[in-house]
């Protein structure tokens, strides 16, 4: 019965358009190139064999409910997929070179351990898919995947399967992985996460018992007997001592070196007062004990150890998230690349990982690969697209002779090159350790919680000292208590909380927009922004062209046609135009004319297929109109003259209006910091309204750029995406990387916008605002409230269950307050 | 209110436990990854595979 209604459900759909798109991938199949399989008693259609290829395995190895589970639909693959070969790229990994890099010995003999990382995941049905299928691989031991970091660690016999076969499985399915060297700050990072989960448990622990023993003295103090008093008294000691010594250790560590450094920075860490006012707090209550009189504490230190380390344990994970610089550089380039070894000898071509070759060997790149090293182009003039390295929009034209660099995409004809850098001496590499330099050059900010604590513990000392020697003056067998009692009665947690509850619930509600914060100043550093410092190629603008018309058209030929005409000349181009030509056509759903003549490639010029030309003015005779198209123009022709001319403009970054306008609102000047040339830069800054801008910047310009604007004493809140951004982002004081862009820049920035959208920003700058405010009620009611508390608490008047409640009311009113942030 | 006497050791020896259970759970790496089981066991799907056409329709609502 149930087969029956799935079927008619199917056939429903074959009327529907939804069942043109290929069942895999989910893209537009064009009707003369289907490819059909039955899967499960259904005949599903594909766009490629590599699809079919994929949902055949998926199918085959009953996973299918993957397809149910999906949030989104999956990539495009490669055509080789279809074939049930690994191909050479991978195989490279199975040199002994580079499997002693990325595996390990497990344990037992043949038995190798690898951490992989996934790439191209988009929703958790991906991640168990890649898990299943590794499962179901002959020689996979053990499987373990982490579905936050999306890393896999794979345990596998070596004579069974191989490293190469892991990966191509993995490809085999759809997604991408790499090797992923673990290293030694990764085990660190792990280590330190796990003890400060558990310092954090003790603390919670502690406080939730000592609370429970606090209770009754809240409530009903006058009717416990001493001999209960104290019997709850001692079991609370017990339970503080280990949040004391295990979870505050390293507080007291801390305050201690700070205390100790002091001579020459001359500046007193947050953890000094902190551990101070634990420290007297303690002591105190231990001695009342002692005394059998007073108040003991316990349930105020517990509390504060344990809120504070929840803040730090937020902050911890937020920030290991953070991909480190050398990890991101890895990601940047191919691990393996095919050398010439007889060159020019022979053309024969060998796949070696990249780590092998040496400067002056000779290295065949493909289009549509990175250029793995440094080095000179040698044969096969070529286009490459240097964007993401120098901000330059249009690909550039490389002669030989011409310097290529890695890290950028060859888009046009197979190239040879001869190496002169790899590693560590590239161009890239010292992108990358500028980074790091910068990070480190960094200027700290002094958040405004942090110098409102300090002047709020300040306060505290010096009137629980004050009153404390008055009391000395009047009663001296008082003194003590009263000292304690202001340091008390004075709510730490309202204080403690005010900031923390208050950016958790605007990190929220800032994720929810679309901007993954990494570092933990962002919101407050919007605030104080004086200048915002723009990239422009793939910030500003989306980095590719669009074709926004169709000019000087031939009478007898109406825009589609010449369209048409024009598609099926670049169909199978990597170049941007071409691609921007044949999505223009796609949209459109015009059918290509069936070309007689072979296209032929001529660099600088165009393409030609018989009498049609394709290219630029001075080569097709077409009229270049300085004025329109920013990114560029292409111009059809054959023998009777021009057919048309395309204009193409670069497509500005949605919500860019919004951003700017915001800017503007809060007096935030914009500076156009870019590597495309002056003209293009000049063009755009004009076009959107940024007075200042400057083109043609190295990444050390632009990073001198920002440099500049610090010694003036501006506050700089900086946007890129490229590895030319990088340095850029890691010095700024404030910096957000758009999420589509090289791993590099996320690698320095302090948030990353995972919208493709600019509006979130424009958002986010006003939550930045209602935090900041909501940030400095919470402040003014903790001092309000201890502004009423420490006077009583200095006469005496303050008795223990008046205090306990007083604290809690206080606390909730600070977390009710912050939680309104979380609506924005 | 003599219980107090057996009540309070009770309690202490249910923290020590508690204690002992959080450090045995995150040196196991219970706590690395707090998302995906939750997320493996809605995708698990340890039905035969003639049914499993069934679970993909009810999962799928007929458009």
């Amino acid at each position: 019965m149930k087969a029956d209604i799935v079927g008619k459900v199917d056939n429903a759909m074959t009327d529907s358009p939804l069942n043109l798109h290929c069942y895999h991938c989910g893209s537009l199949v064009l009707p003369q190139d289907t490819y059909e399989a039955d899967l499960a008693g259904v005949s599903r259609k594909f766009c490629c064999a590599g699809c079919m290829a994929i949902a055949q395995t998926i199918h085959g190895e009953g996973l299918e409910v993957f397809y149910a589970r999906r949030a989104q639909s999956s990539d495009k693959p490669a055509a080789y997929l279809a074939l049930n070969d690994i191909p050479e790229n991978l195989l490279a990994y199975d040199d002994p070179s580079l499997l002693g890099r990325y595996t390990r010995q497990a344990g037992d003999e043949g038995l190798l351990e690898t951490t992989l990382r996934l790439e191209k995941i988009r929703c958790a049905a991906c991640v168990w898919l890649c898990e299943q299928h590794l499962r179901h691989i002959p020689g996979v031991v053990d499987v373990q995947i982490n579905y936050v970091t999306q890393k896999v660690k794979v345990k596998f016999l070596s004579e069974k399967t191989s490293l190469a076969r892991l990966l191509f499985e993995i490809e085999r399915i759809g997604y991408e992985a790499w090797p992923f060297e673990p290293s030694l700050s990764l085990d660190k990072a792990r280590k330190e996460r796990r003890q400060l989960l558990t310092r954090l448990g003790v603390a919670l622990l502690g406080m939730m018992q000592v609370m429970m023993y606090a209770w009754p003295s809240y409530v009903g103090e006058d009717s416990i007997p001493a001999e209960y008093d104290l019997l709850l008294g001692w079991t609370s000691w017990i339970l503080t001592v280990p949040v004391m010594v295990y979870s505050a250790g390293p507080i007291f560590q801390s305050a201690w070196r700070s205390v100790q450094g002091f001579r020459q920075t001359h500046m007193l860490g947050m953890d000094v007062p902190i551990a101070l006012a634990l420290a007297l707090a303690f002591l105190a209550g231990t001695i009342n004990l002692l005394m059998g009189s007073g108040q003991s504490y316990f349930d105020s230190i517990t509390m504060f150890v344990a809120f504070i380390l929840a803040a730090r344990y937020i902050e911890l994970l937020a920030r290991q998230d953070a991909q480190s610089g050398a990890e991101a550089l890895a990601k940047q380039l191919p691990a393996t690349c095919e050398r010439v070894p007889d060159y020019p000898a022979s053309q024969n071509i060998e796949v070696v990982p990249v780590v092998n070759c040496n400067p002056g060997e000779v290295l065949r790149v493909s289009p549509g690969e990175v250029i793995p090293a440094d080095g000179v182009l040698i044969e096969c003039e070529s286009s490459l697209d240097e964007s993401l390295l120098t901000g330059e929009s249009k690909p550039i034209d490389k002669k030989i002779g011409d310097r290529v660099y890695a890290g950028t995409h060859n888009i046009l004809n197979p190239l040879l090159m001869r190496i002169e850098a790899v590693g560590q001496s590239t161009r890239i590499a010292g992108i990358a350790s500028l980074l790091d330099q910068a990070l480190l050059a960094k200027p700290l900010m002094v958040s405004l919680a942090e110098k409102w604590a300090g002047y709020f513990v300040g306060f505290l000392l010096m009137s629980a000292l004050l009153s404390s020697a008055i009391w000395l003056y009047i009663d001296p067998s008082k003194a003590w208590t009263v000292l304690v009692a202001v340091l008390v009665a004075s709510c730490p947690c309202a204080l403690s909380l005010a900031v923390p509850t208050a950016m958790a619930a605007a990190q929220g509600a800032v994720t929810k927009l679309g901007l993954l914060i990494v570092r933990g100043h962002v919101l407050e550093g919007l605030v104080k922004a004086t200048d915002l410092v723009l990239d422009k190629t793939g910030t500003l603008t989306m980095g590719e062209p669009e074709l926004t018309k169709i000019v000087n058209l031939r009478s007898g030929y109406r825009e589609g046609d010449a369209l048409a005409l024009a598609a099926a000349m670049e169909s199978g181009q990597r170049h941007p135009l071409a691609l921007s030509l044949l999505r223009a056509a796609e949209l459109q759903n015009i059918t290509f004319p069936v070309l007689n003549h072979s296209i032929i490639n001529e660099l600088g010029k165009g393409l030609s297929a018989g009498p049609y030309r394709l290219g630029n003015a001075a080569w097709t005779g077409g009229l270049q109109d300085a004025k329109a198209g920013q990114y560029g123009q292409v111009h059809l022709a054959d023998e009777q003259g021009l057919i048309a001319s395309f204009i193409f403009l670069d497509t500005p970054r949605a919500g860019l209006k919004d951003l700017l306008v915001a800017a503007k609102a809060r007096k935030i000047a914009v500076h156009l910091v870019s590597g495309d040339d002056p003209i293009t830069v000049g063009w755009w800054a004009h076009e959107v309204g940024i007075e200042s801008y400057q083109g043609g910047c190295t990444p050390e310009e632009k990073y001198d750029y920002i440099e500049r604007l610090q010694k003036e004493g501006r506050f700089v809140w900086a946007i890129g995406d490229g590895v030319n951004d990088a340095p850029l982002l890691a010095r700024a004081d404030v910096s957000i990387a758009v999420g589509a862009g090289a791993p590099l820049a996320s690698a320095g920035a302090d948030a990353i916008l995972t919208a493709s959208s600019l509006a979130p920003l424009a958002k986010t700058l006003l939550l930045a605002d209602k935090t900041q405010f909501i940030i400095k009620e919470n402040l003014i009611w903790a001092l309000v409230y201890n502004l009423v508390a420490i006077p009583a608490a200095m006469m005496g008047w303050v008795n223990p269950w008046v205090a306990g409640i007083g604290m809690s009311a206080s606390s909730l009113a600070v977390t009710l307050n912050a939680w309104r942030l979380r609506k924005a | 209110m003599e219980s107090l006497y057996l009540l309070i050791p009770l309690s202490l020896a249910l923290v020590a436990f508690s204690a002992w259970l959080l450090h045995w759970s995150v040196k196991n790496g219970q706590y690395d990854d707090v998302n995906g089981p939750g997320q493996a066991i809605l995708m698990d799907d340890d039905a035969p595979a003639n049914s499993s056409e069934s679970t993909k329709e009810a999962s799928e609502p007929p458009k």
